[in-house]
């Protein structure tokens, strides 16, 4: 003990000087700066958009959000692009959800050791691959396996005849983006519901398999419920991924600023309209319009990641308890 | 407290060795440079008196492929690298009006709002550098020789003709075998002097779509998909069957698309060639404007001719007329190094052009360019 | 007992197993594609690789010249992501090491949350408005300005990963440090920090490697360019923009290019990767013996 402390005293660690207070202080301003500076990153961004958007909110008012022309006889409006980010997303959690929480229960319930350590790396490794090579590989190699394969099935199947798939078949859709999109989200919702259904106590399920339930009956009516909260946050944080990503969307839904509800009809969405169209037009009123844009899809996932850290952070408070 | 030491002078040695290869990255990325002095305050502007190494141009993709063996050639020539970017010929124009670019690419000339608005910043100069053909392509399995008139192309674009083998399509070509299937029209997604050619076109041949949709760089398109660029549609128009398109000449050379072959003013179905540019261009370009005159009214298409081209369109270099008054330059060097590199592309570089489907300028025109640019100034002082 | 004789308990047992295989379905859904986009990038990109590909400049297959080489995008990604990490690694350590250290009050609460939200940011949005600032201010796309909106993803993911690194290092070590009488600061930078500094350089690597990726935010604010580079105060090539572009054009060489540019950043990301999980799995391997 002595020994430590003489080695602190002479490093002059001991914290009786003024000098060593004041750096104390300083220090911990700076930190605190550095947090005022991610708070000041949110409302530049949010001032930057607005001010933008603002002749384009000013010209149109909250009619914006449902018209459907854009870029029409001097009318913007976001509703196609609004209802391509749902569209998309919404078919991208469809095909996602299962699969990922399939792996989530394989990798936390069944896999063990090594394997499970070479297996969560693999899952990680899908969400490592940048979004523009998932873009490359669906322009070169997945859309022409989704066109001979994926769409004849679909169109032979029961489910040719819902409204959302249409007869006239573009190679670069709605349905190829979701495609892309729902491997793209799959670590993510994975990986979060790993973490839920990890933090569910042993005794729970011990309690599962001392009443005789199967492996899969414990998982089904014991640990999934008891994690429910964690897992809808992991599908809401896909989500939030899922709106908010742009290239490979970009590069695979066909970009045509129309509103429409069928998966094989090009479309487009909030974020890929502002990488394809941004900055390319003189008009004032469409770049501002552009902005508004920006500033709904902020807005939207601003909000829905909100309610998944939310529901997160109630959950660590109850898990404290 | 004690620490073992190792384990954190690993990771720290991991992490010096991976910022020593960046920076080594770095320091080559840098001497590897153009060797010339660069000047790294943003685009070439010699504030500091040194020579203009870097010049920027964006706009249209209709002569871009012959603006990037411009850059290329020019480059080993005089050392000067222009960096031109294909967004089309609105984003070229957006761009000039930001003051983010040196000069402009755009196929479409600058519509009278436009022209009055540059006049507070001394006004622009239109400088047409190249011309070219803008063919309507198809994508039709098994066919490859098809006769199309305006009317019908535009009732195509229209979404009026949908299937290949509607009546209108197969009484002009009784011999081809059409098949029973949609056509998918594929146009241009973004602001594009190659569509104000073709909408211009369509305008002149058929009242339907002057009506309904008229003459501009981002129509209202009726039926179809969208691609970015010429780029983009010739795209579409290699992957999608049964396809109907229009893209610059040397996009549809360079990958292999089928050209109709369209009905001229004076009836005759002629091949999209350099030839028939020239052709459309020969009557125009005696009467070009002035260099920075209204441009709005200036069109070759639809000429008359036995051998034109119905769709053909000359492409603009525009620029400021006074780059003291538009922008911030404290000296002439980046507008004299602008006006080198268009000079050279009208005299020398139209050498290239013909090798990439582009005919070469009329002299006409080359020498009212001449003129144009002699006539530009910085702060009232001549540059050339 | 007879219970596992009775029907209903062999339904549900096969039931189990078909449940079981399913999951190992949904495995292997999600696999599959990864392994042929890693099979597609390894061969196709590979094909593309060799010494002229890495050390000639982009040339123009429109204008009848070939492929072209990837140097100057190499370059142009290394300068954006280390403009990228100058801005984003102090700040985000500093604000990691304030929320898990100092940050139990409102302040605390709002940078917490605001970080957490922040780091769904959709990357065009961060593009987009660094353009409006930046470019517009500069009057020019350049690296700098790309290497900014890049940092605006990176700083909340180093903040998170900062925060979860020091929040795994005991209480117990900076009571004893407390205790001794060494000041808080002095406590957080030589007791906790050397202890959670492979955890904070693992998170550093990993959202320095996501960002060499990300290619939304350069869209607007870098450009690009098919000469060498010039310093970070103008427009450079990146090799994701490179890819973008190169895959959405109608050229075959250049469709090539971007395999090989795609082999490259991958290569990249996949070793920044194994190397931060093995430090990773190492660091807490060793705290794990201690403890």
């Amino acid at each position: 003990m002595s020994g430590t402390t003489e080695s602190t005293s002479n490093r002059g660690l001991v914290a009786n000087s003024r000098r060593t207070r004041l750096w104390s202080r300083a220090f911990r301003g700076l930190t605190a700066l550095a947090g005022l500076v991610i708070l000041g990153i949110m409302v530049v961004i949010l001032a930057a958009l607005f001010v933008r958007a603002m002749p384009a909110i000013e010209a149109f008012g909250a009619n914006f959000l449902w018209t459907t022309k854009w870029n029409s006889g001097g009318q913007f409006g976001a509703a196609p692009f609004i209802a391509g980010t749902l569209l998309s997303s919404a078919m991208a959690l469809l095909l996602s959800v299962p699969v990922s929480i399939g792996i989530a229960i394989l990798l936390t319930q069944y896999a063990d050791g090594a394997i499970r350590e070479v297996l969560v790396f693999a899952v990680e490794l899908v969400a490592g691959i940048p979004s523009v090579i998932y873009g490359l590989w669906g322009l070169l190699f997945f859309s022409p396996i989704v066109d001979t394969y994926v769409v004849p099935a679909i169109n032979a199947s029961p489910l040719g005849a819902l409204p959302i798939f249409g007869e006239q078949a573009y190679s670069y859709n709605i349905l190829l983006a979701s495609l892309v999109l729902a491997l793209m989200v799959t670590p993510i919702i994975s990986s979060f519901s790993r973490e839920s259904l990890v933090r569910v106590p042993r005794e729970q399920r011990d309690a599962g398999i001392a009443l005789g339930l199967t492996r899969w009956e414990v998982i089904t009516g014991v640990v999934i419920p008891y994690a429910r909260a964690g897992i809808i946050s992991a599908i809401i944080l896909g989500l939030g991924r899922a709106i908010g990503e742009t290239m490979a969307v970009t590069m695979l839904i066909g970009n045509k600023p129309v509103l429409t509800f069928d998966f094989f009809e090009p479309g487009a969405t909030m974020s890929s309209l502002l990488a394809n169209e941004f900055n390319q037009s003189s008009n004032v009123l469409h770049n501002s319009a552009l902005f508004e844009v920006g500033l709904v899809l902020f807005l939207v996932a601003f909000v829905v990641n909100s309610i998944a850290r939310l529901i997160i952070q109630r959950i660590s408070h109850e898990g404290s308890r | 407290m004690a620490r073992e030491p190792e384990r954190s002078t690993a990771t720290r040695r991991n992490f010096m060795i991976v910022s020593g290869a960046a920076g080594v990255t770095m320091l080559a990325g840098c001497t590897s440079g153009s060797g010339n002095n660069t000047n790294n305050s943003g685009d070439g502007a010699a504030s500091n008196g040194g020579s203009v190494s870097t010049l920027s141009g964006a706009g249209s993709s209709f002569v871009n492929p012959l603006m990037q063996k411009w850059g290329t050639e020019y480059n080993k020539k005089a050392g000067v690298e222009v960096n031109y970017r294909s967004i089309g010929s609105g984003g070229g124009v957006s761009n000039l009006m930001d003051k983010t670019v040196a000069f402009a690419g755009s196929d479409a000339p600058l519509q009278k709002a436009q022209y009055q608005q540059v006049q507070s910043d001394g006004g622009a100069v239109h400088v047409p550098e190249s011309l070219g053909a803008i063919a309507p392509v198809f994508n039709v399995k098994g066919v490859s020789d098809l006769k199309m008139t305006g009317e019908v192309l535009a009732d195509i674009f229209l979404g009026d003709v949908t299937k290949w083998n509607d009546s209108a399509i197969a009484d002009l070509n009784p011999d081809a075998s059409l098949p029973d299937a949609e056509i998918t029209v594929a146009h241009r997604a973004d602001a594009s002097g190659t569509t104000y050619g073709f909408t211009g076109y369509l305008s002149q041949v058929s009242d339907a779509w002057k009506s309904q949709v008229g003459q501009t760089e981002t129509p209202d398109w009726p039926t179809g998909v969208g691609g970015k660029g010429n780029e983009g549609v010739s795209s579409v128009m290699v992957k999608q069957e049964n396809a109907v398109g229009y893209v610059e000449l040397t996009y549809a050379k360079q990958s292999d698309l089928d050209i109709f072959k369209l009905k001229n003013r004076a009836g005759k179905f002629v091949e999209a060639t350099p030839e028939g540019v020239s052709a459309a261009a020969a009557g125009a370009a005696k009467d070009l404007p002035k260099g920075d005159a209204d441009w709005s009214d200036v069109s070759i298409s639809n000429a008359p001719g036995e051998k034109t081209w119905p769709i053909s369109t000359f492409t603009y270099v525009i620029m400021y007329k006074d780059f003291g008054k538009a922008y911030d330059d404290s000296s002439n060097e980046r507008m004299k190094a602008t006006l080198d590199f268009v000079q050279w592309a009208i005299t020398d570089g139209q050498q290239y052009a013909p090798p990439l489907h582009y005919p070469e300028l009329p002299d006409s025109a080359a020498s009212l360019d001449k003129q144009t640019l002699q006539n530009m100034t910085f702060n009232g002082d001549p540059v050339l | 007992m007879a219970l596992e004789s009775t029907g209903r308990h062999r339904y549900r047992k096969v039931k189990a197993n078909v449940m079981v295989g399913l999951t190992v379905v949904a495995l292997v859904l999600a696999l599959i594609p990864l392994g042929a986009v890693l099979y597609l990038i390894a061969s196709k990109g590979l094909a593309a690789l060799s010494w002229d590909f890495l050390t000639t400049l982009p040339q123009a297959p429109m204008a009848g010249e070939g492929g072209g080489g990837v140097r100057n995008a190499i370059v142009g990604t290394v300068w954006v992501v280390v403009i990228a990490s100058g801005f984003s690694i102090p700040i985000g350590v500093l604000a990691g090491i304030y929320l898990n250290e100092f940050g139990d009050n409102r302040l605390g609460q709002a940078v917490r949350f605001t970080t957490e939200v922040l780091s769904g940011l959709p990357s065009i949005i961060a593009g987009v408005v660094v353009y409006s600032i930046v470019v517009v201010a500069m009057g020019d796309v350049t690296a700098f300005a790309g290497g900014v909106a890049l940092s605006l993803l990176a700083i909340p993911w180093i903040t998170v990963a900062t925060q979860d690194a020091l929040d795994l290092v005991p209480q117990a070590n900076r009571d004893a440090s407390l205790a001794l009488g060494v000041s808080r600061t002095e406590t957080i930078l030589f007791v906790v920090l050397p202890s959670a500094f492979g955890g904070v350089i693992t998170g550093t690597m990993l959202a320095v490697a996501r960002v060499a990726g990300e290619t939304a935010p350069l869209i607007w604010t870098v450009g690009f360019s098919k000469f060498a580079f010039h310093g970070p105060f103008s427009q450079t090539a990146t090799l994701s923009i490179l890819i973008y572009n190169y895959a959405t054009s109608p050229y075959e060489a250049w469709h090539q290019v971007a395999w090989g540019a795609a082999v490259l950043l991958v290569g990249l990301i996949l070793v920044t990767n194994v190397v931060a999980r093995t430090l990773w799995a190492l660091r807490r391997r060793k705290m794990e013996g201690r403890g």
